[in-house]
């Protein structure tokens, strides 16, 4: 960062990512290998390491994953003004692409090969997610805990329509309790454990029986699995 | 013409989902639906949103860019028009924006946290969990003959169990899934082939 940003060297950083944003389909997490190829390989912004610290954080932080990583490259690249840049360069060329795409569904939308497509379309994605959601699978699930806040969050949500925030919410505070509890800090554990009730009395006061029956039932499950998982590691 | 509630709105909506959500596009589409259905029952945003709302992800496919973005801009146009889908993209944006320039701002601090990185394995879970719910709201009304999910558990169990699935999104699903988990076929060449394959088959059933 000692070198001095010239504009030249912004509207460089602006074309990697905007090249990266045009070519890319997918998603975010297909972007992630052009950018390691574009940013290290290519044009040594950072080394080898930092980027998969970046990739990191990037998928750990809430947000747009490739926004994320583009915008955390920018800053370590050229502070501010990179950052801004990077992340103009990486929405623009999917804003342009859904303008253009809308406009051309103005006019064939109401064709019926056009709808069928789409249908089959959805299909298809239904199959692509599920192959993402499962290729994760054991990276984020290790524990039988782990195991419990996924195919609940799953049912939640998928099934029972609960507030998508609720179930992120409860997630936090029962990981962070259960950090508290083995690192037994009374203070922790009282101070993250707190919202639950706060919120599940929020929740039927707002007359939302059912979204308040499934989180509770998904706490017990969730005290059921730390229980048994407790036991298991002192029998072992 | 742009009418300045719904984009507020949109706005603060799209802020919103940037904010909360963990593990990118797929895991987003969940939260995006509910939102969704509460901007319609609030502002009197035409129904129809929601329909078109189901082609999302197909959308988003065949366009390039992060999945987020692609959202946020569709659904913006279709609520509001080009302005609509400006304010959306610029509200999902920004919070991610901020966050990280936090971050690497603080970065050594941040790596080095134990009670964050404990968190995170907290939320990464719950984050696959809402990935696989996300392809409920898919599978509905393509692979499912009727609009069997409505968020609604009653109608929910009554349609989804009672109601006929549809073989043409069976077909297309599992040679989809079976390509893509077996010969690791790119999601680019699935996403063209279903839409020809849905275009015939689709009338036929």
């Amino acid at each position: 960062m000692q070198e001095k940003v010239t504009a030249k060297k912004l509207w460089k950083l602006f074309f990697i990512f905007f090249k990266i944003g045009s070519f890319t389909f997918g998603g975010g997490l297909a972007m992630l290998p052009q950018i390691q190829r574009e940013i290290v390989d290519r044009y040594h912004l950072l080394t080898e390491e930092e980027i998969v610290d970046v990739f990191a954080i990037s998928q750990s932080v809430p947000g747009i994953i490739s926004l994320n990583a583009s915008v955390f490259i920018g800053k370590r690249s050229y502070g501010i003004r990179g950052a801004i840049v990077a992340a103009l360069g990486t929405t623009i060329p999917s804003f342009i692409a859904i303008m253009l795409y809308v406009t051309v569904l103005n006019f064939v939308q109401d064709n019926i090969y056009v709808q069928k497509a789409f249908l089959g379309v959805r299909a298809a994605c239904t199959a692509l997610i599920l192959v993402a959601g499962l290729k994760l699978w054991p990276l984020a699930v290790k524990k039988p805990t782990s195991a419990v806040l996924a195919i609940a969050s799953l049912i939640l949500v998928g099934l029972f329509g609960v507030y998508v925030i609720w179930v992120i919410v409860f997630a936090v505070s029962l990981s962070m309790t259960s950090y508290f509890l083995r690192k037994k800090n009374v203070i922790g554990i009282v101070l993250s454990f707190a919202v639950t009730p706060i919120l599940i009395t929020y929740i039927f006061y707002s007359n939302q029986m059912l979204n308040g029956f499934a989180i509770i039932l998904y706490l017990l499950s969730f005290g059921a699995a730390h229980f048994f998982e407790g036991r298991a590691l002192k029998d072992a | 013409m742009p009418n300045i509630s719904v984009l507020w709105s949109l706005f603060l909506m799209f802020f919103k989902l940037g904010l909360t959500s963990f593990g990118g596009g797929y895991a987003m589409i969940p939260l995006m639906k509910q939102e969704i259905i509460i901007l319609i029952t609030g502002l009197g945003v035409e129904q129809s949103v929601l329909d078109k709302f189901a082609n999302l992800i197909a959308v988003s496919q065949i366009t390039p860019g992060p999945i987020a973005v692609n959202a946020a801009a569709y659904i913006g146009y279709i609520c509001n028009g080009f302005f609509g889908a400006l304010i959306s993209t610029i509200g999902i944006c920004l919070p991610a924006f901020f966050i990280m320039l936090t971050i690497a701002h603080y970065f050594e601090r941040f790596k080095a946290s134990e009670s964050i990185s404990h968190l995170l394995t907290g939320i990464r879970p719950a984050t696959v969990g809402l990935i696989l719910a996300s392809t409920v709201i898919f599978a509905d009304g393509s692979i499912f003959a009727k609009q069997a999910i409505n968020f609604d558990l009653i109608d929910n169990l009554r349609m989804q169990f009672f109601s006929i699935v549809n073989p043409a999104g069976v077909i297309i699903f599992v040679v989809a899934f079976i390509a893509a988990k077996k010969f690791k076929v790119a999601p680019i060449p699935i996403t063209i082939a279903a839409g020809i394959a849905g275009a015939f088959l689709y009338q036929l059933f």
